[in-house]
């Protein structure tokens, strides 16, 4: 198993109100899945996110990634991990302005203390894994959403974490965009066993992950729709489904 | 990474940037402007000070002379005898400096042997008056004998006005085995030389060179003074009203009849440091001494040059504080509104596995090149200003008393010596300086070292705002 989360309540302030974005969350993820968080505005489901990606402590309970507590551990130790173990993905591409797309990339390598060329080189490659082989040199405004996005995977994959976490990659895109991203992140599900957790709105690309869970009001609500594990030959989606945790 | 991230993101904001290091090197260069200003001032009042007294010399003993000594000069302008009456006359009076006394020369011995003296010199300073004209006459009544002071005037004729020129000069008693300090030291040898040791005796003199001017007297010739002859051998040039002649002191003393005595000693101390005890320790070895450091004469400057002083001083300082204060505000309320806008950028880099120190210098890198470039800027504003200061400042004027005689008092009223302006005058120095505004090596490293902080100051603040950001905060908010 490689997430474990018990009884874990998220609350903070907002504007002086106390606001509950998790109450009370058991959920377990295994190592492999392509998990999508669904669920209205307000429902929890980003905040769910950040807990998984070591972006949040919860307020209350425990968040188990392999066999250790994010909970509990200090700041320098979740940077740690983030630097290492998780990818994240933005619905706005978040990416530095000022850098080129290979420069994007890279500064997702700066924390492991790489020499410049080591960086520059897997930078290259991560970017030809997505198809932007020749636009390293260009800088985000010259990009179009669907290729920022893809130099925002780039980054989160370039130094092959255990999770890609991705928050609504697709909203900011048009259909034919949409379709290649989600794409392009089923086949690294299919073809790495690459673990994959998704905040959409879009039933679309829900549709393409092996599990979706509902949230409503810092609840899980809907049942669990589980879907086969993939192989190389499989085909997508058959649901089973199971009930939550 | 770090320095292709900064100078893009500066390129970026390249409009603030350039905003902020205007700021600070607007604060730099009045820091950098007025400093120099000061030190500029502070040059001039030693240069005044200097003149006054001489490169070297720290401390002039003087005494005061007690009240009733001295009395008017006396000039002998009545004929006495009828056949005197309309027949030219010419006297020669010469007298020590009004108002201060006579010590012995074993006082000048007894300074040298304090502790912390380095060197000490006796000096006199004399008043040389020459009146001249025409013994006036009687009319009227035939006694024929000129009115006495106090008679009625019955019986007596009406005497006539009688012309008399009167001329007068200062004279320097100088010691002439130790010129390096005393009242020649801060004068310069024009042409021709100063006295050498041997000649502490003998009839030579030097001149100052407006005084040689103004009387048509040059290097080679002779002048008379109290009826003898003395050789002109040097002109002076001095920033100061020093005297109008250099003799050597044993002449001097010779010619006022004061042989062993002296009425100004000077006193060069081992280090600035001993000065204060100094003072003290000739206090208490020369009765009713009226002794004066630099600082006591600092603190009679009056004049523009004072003005400028206390201008620089206090409105100056201050103006450059709080200029510098604002800029550096400026920069830190701009750093952090650009650290505010970026709160989604530095999020994403937390969320990357960023460390919030390497977050941080990269903010701190950006506002200290923006400090060094302001710096940079300031100062070279500063070093324009500076240079326009020195060319249309106008000249500054400094009044001292003379050592031991406050300006004020120096400068009150003729006195007896109505006749002897010139030689009153004499009591206090007027000094005209240009002002000069130095920007030394050290004021350039504060000035850098001042931008450098100013960058550290803002930077810091930015940087704090950015370390306390939490990832999953800056990724919540919309841009």
């Amino acid at each position: 198993m490689l997430y474990e989360l018990k009884n874990v309540s998220k609350r903070y302030t907002q504007s002086g109100k106390e606001i509950l974005a998790l109450d009370d969350i058991d959920l377990s993820i295994d190592a492999g899945e392509f998990v999508a968080l669904q669920g209205s505005t307000g429902s929890g489901k980003t905040t769910l996110l950040q807990m998984l990606g070591a972006l949040d402590r919860p307020t209350a309970g425990s968040v188990l990634f392999d066999g250790s507590d994010l909970a509990v551990m200090s700041e320098s130790q979740l940077t740690r991990l983030r630097s290492r173990a998780f990818g994240f993905i933005f619905q706005a591409f978040n990416l530095i302005p000022t850098l080129t797309a290979q420069e994007n990339v890279e500064t997702a390598l700066v924390p492991l203390g790489m020499g410049a060329t080591e960086r520059r080189t897997k930078a290259r490659a991560a970017l030809g894994e997505v198809g932007l082989a020749e636009r390293g040199g260009h800088a985000p405004a010259e990009l179009s959403g669907g290729e920022q996005q893809r130099v925002a995977i780039a980054r989160a994959l370039v130094r092959t974490p255990r999770v890609i976490l991705a928050d609504e990659p697709t909203g900011n895109l048009d259909e034919r965009t949409r379709d290649e991203i989600i794409a392009l992140l089923e086949d690294l599900w299919r073809d790495r066993q690459q673990t994959i957790i998704v905040v959409t709105h879009d039933s679309q690309v829900a549709a393409r992950a092996s599990r979706r869970l509902r949230l409503d009001q810092g609840r899980i609500v809907s049942p669990d729709l589980l879907i086969a594990s993939p192989s190389p030959s499989a085909s997508p989606a058959t649901t089973s489904p199971s009930p939550t945790a | 990474m770090f320095w292709t991230y900064l100078y893009r993101e500066l390129r970026r904001r390249h409009r603030q940037a350039i905003l902020t290091s205007l700021g600070l090197a607007l604060g730099i260069c009045l820091v950098v402007t007025v400093s120099a200003g000061a030190s500029g001032v502070h040059d001039a009042q030693d240069q005044v000070l200097h003149s006054l007294y001489g490169v070297g010399t720290d401390i002039t003993v003087t005494k005061n002379a007690a009240q009733g000594t001295g009395g008017p000069m006396q000039f002998g302008m009545n004929p006495g005898d009828a056949d005197q009456q309309g027949k030219h006359f010419s006297r020669d009076r010469i007298t020590g400096t009004p108002g201060i006394a006579l010590v012995p020369a074993s006082d000048v011995t007894s300074v040298i042997g304090l502790q912390g003296v380095d060197a000490a010199v006796g000096g006199l300073t004399l008043i040389s008056v020459h009146v001249s004209g025409q013994f006036a006459r009687v009319v009227g009544e035939s006694s024929g004998s000129f009115p006495q002071p106090g008679s009625s005037g019955s019986g007596s004729g009406t005497p006539t006005q009688a012309p008399i020129k009167i001329t007068s000069f200062s004279i320097a008693g100088v010691d002439v085995a130790n010129q390096g300090i005393g009242p020649l030291s801060s004068a310069t040898i024009s042409s021709g030389r100063t006295f050498s040791a041997g000649e502490a005796k003998a009839r030579v003199v030097v001149l100052d060179s407006g005084y040689a001017k103004q009387n048509s007297l040059s290097i080679g010739e002779t002048m008379k003074i109290g009826g003898l002859k003395f050789a002109i051998v040097g002109l002076s040039k001095s920033a100061s009203a020093g005297a109008n002649v250099y003799m050597p002191l044993t002449r001097a003393q010779a010619l006022a009849g004061e042989k062993g005595q002296v009425n100004q000693i000077y006193v060069k101390a081992t280090s600035a440091t001993q000065i204060t005890q100094v003072k003290k320790e000739i206090k208490a070895t020369i009765n009713g001494a009226t002794v004066t450091t630099a600082q006591d004469l600092a603190d009679q400057v009056s004049g523009s040059l004072s003005s400028a002083s206390k201008l620089a001083n206090q409105l100056g300082k201050w103006l450059a504080v709080a200029a510098l204060i604002a800029a550096v505000a400026v920069a830190s309320l701009l750093t952090l509104s650009t650290v505010s806008r970026r709160v989604r950028e530095f999020g994403t880099l937390k969320a990357l596995g960023w460390k919030s120190r390497r977050i941080v210098a990269q903010v701190l890198g950006e506002a200290l090149v923006q400090g060094l470039l302001g710096g940079a800027v300031g100062v070279g504003l500063g070093f324009v200003a500076t240079v326009l200061i020195g060319k249309f400042a106008p000249s500054l004027q400094a009044t001292v008393g003379s050592v031991g005689i406050p300006a004020a008092q120096a400068s009150a009223g003729p006195g007896k010596f109505s006749g002897a302006g010139g030689a009153m005058r004499a009591l206090t120095h007027t000094v005209t300086v240009s002002l000069h505004a130095p920007i030394s090596l050290n004021l350039l490293a504060v000035a850098i070292a001042l931008a450098i902080a100013g960058g550290l100051v803002a930077g810091g603040l930015g940087g704090w705002r950015a370390a306390r950001l939490s990832p999953a905060d800056a990724l919540r908010r919309v841009d």
